[in-house]
């Protein structure tokens, strides 16, 4: 059984009412979901927030779609603009409170990541990041942790292959440039 | 195209075979290539051991629970935020309307009904007493925006007014409960004083 028919008979199966088949679902895909938010917001709250508003979604739409994508393209859809919402909310948050600093703050449920170095390793990836602008950010991500295509990329976010090559490159140059600053 | 761009499209394979040849040639002959494309291949190294990073179990465990309590509650959250909303936008609008009574309203402050009755001349004064007394005579003394809004305003106005010209309702008036008070001043307002 193959990754896009297990999907299809998972969303079949749940719309016939099988409420283990969306646990199913949600167990598959929870984890990619995390990251990626978790990765674009730099916050464990936030990524969790994302997590459950996705999943919600997920159960109350899933009836509308139509296989013309991949279950995984869909759900990363949601997540991508849940995440930019989140991130204009925040931003919108730091400017009624008056605190003008842009960068992410690495808060929230210290033991997400059991091993430490790895932890500590995670979190400096993650400061390195939130100095990228948004789009940067975004295709960065998509491309080396998610392993999307720049069309994958395309069809998710709505912008051209070209303005997300032109953003990718300027985003690996910064981070090469971070992590030399960062080695210092 | 610059190193950075063809390091990065090599690294991404996206250089035709002819450029990925070039490239590698290139690379066997300069140092500086060398330095730079190792520096572009940490940061995918680094990549690449983030990748199969694993979440705590126990957190993995308390998405599915909390999504079906959330599913459970999700009706009453509906409405409490629903109502949070019409709470909120109902405040502003209180707000808004009370800022814009101050700022509209500041004709009425007793300080310039004050002020603006001590300015009166003689002849002012007869005309604004014979509008409130409903005796309409056009004397155009006082500008018409002015008129109004001292008809429509506190009516402390009139006894500074009418003791001026020994109208003596001050006097009546000092007698009278504020209920009282209040109607006559209503009386006046509809001008049958």
């Amino acid at each position: 059984m193959n990754f896009k028919s297990d999907d299809y008979e998972l969303v079949r199966d749940f719309l016939s009412g099988n409420q283990q088949a969306f646990n199913n679902l949600a167990r598959k895909y929870q984890e990619k979901i995390y990251w990626h938010a978790r990765r674009m917001l730099g916050d464990h709250n936030d990524a969790h927030e994302i997590v459950q508003q996705v999943l919600i979604v997920m159960y109350n739409k899933l009836n509308t779609f139509n296989f013309s994508s991949s279950l995984y393209t869909w759900i990363f859809r949601i997540t991508y603009t849940r995440s930019l919402n989140q991130l204009k909310k925040n931003k919108l948050k730091r400017l009624l409170t008056f605190n003008f600093n842009e960068d992410i703050e690495n808060h929230g449920y210290e033991n997400i990541i059991e091993d430490l170095e790895s932890r500590e390793r995670f979190l400096i990836m993650e400061k390195l990041l939130s100095n990228l602008p948004t789009k940067q950010r975004e295709v960065f991500i998509m491309r080396n942790f998610n392993e999307l295509t720049f069309e994958e990329i395309s069809n998710i976010t709505g912008k051209s292959v070209g303005a997300l090559k032109a953003n990718y490159f300027h985003a690996l140059k910064k981070m090469k440039e971070f992590m030399e600053k960062n080695e210092r | 195209m610059n190193a950075d761009e063809r390091i990065i499209k090599y690294l991404d394979n996206e250089l035709i075979t002819e450029e990925k040849t070039a490239f590698e040639k290139e690379m066997e002959s300069s140092r500086e290539l060398r330095d730079k494309f190792q520096k572009y291949v940490s940061v995918k190294e680094e990549i690449e051991k983030l990748k199969g990073l694993k979440l705590n179990p126990d957190y993995i465990d308390s998405i599915l629970p909390e999504f079906h309590f959330r599913m459970l509650t999700g009706k009453k959250e509906t409405i409490r935020k629903s109502l949070s909303y019409a709470f909120g936008v109902m405040l502003m609008f209180i707000i808004a309307i009370a800022i814009l009574r101050i700022f509209f309203n500041n004709h009425n402050d007793p300080k310039y009904i004050v002020e603006f009755a001590l300015s009166l001349n003689e002849n002012q004064k007869v005309e604004l007493l014979e509008n409130l007394n409903g005796n309409y005579a056009v004397y155009n003394l006082i500008p018409d925006n002015d008129l109004i809004q001292l008809l429509e305003a506190d009516l402390e106005i009139n006894s500074d007014v009418a003791e001026a010209y020994g109208i003596g309702y001050k006097e009546i008036i000092g007698k009278l409960t504020d209920n009282e008070l209040e109607i006559v001043y209503q009386e006046i307002l509809k001008k049958t004083f």
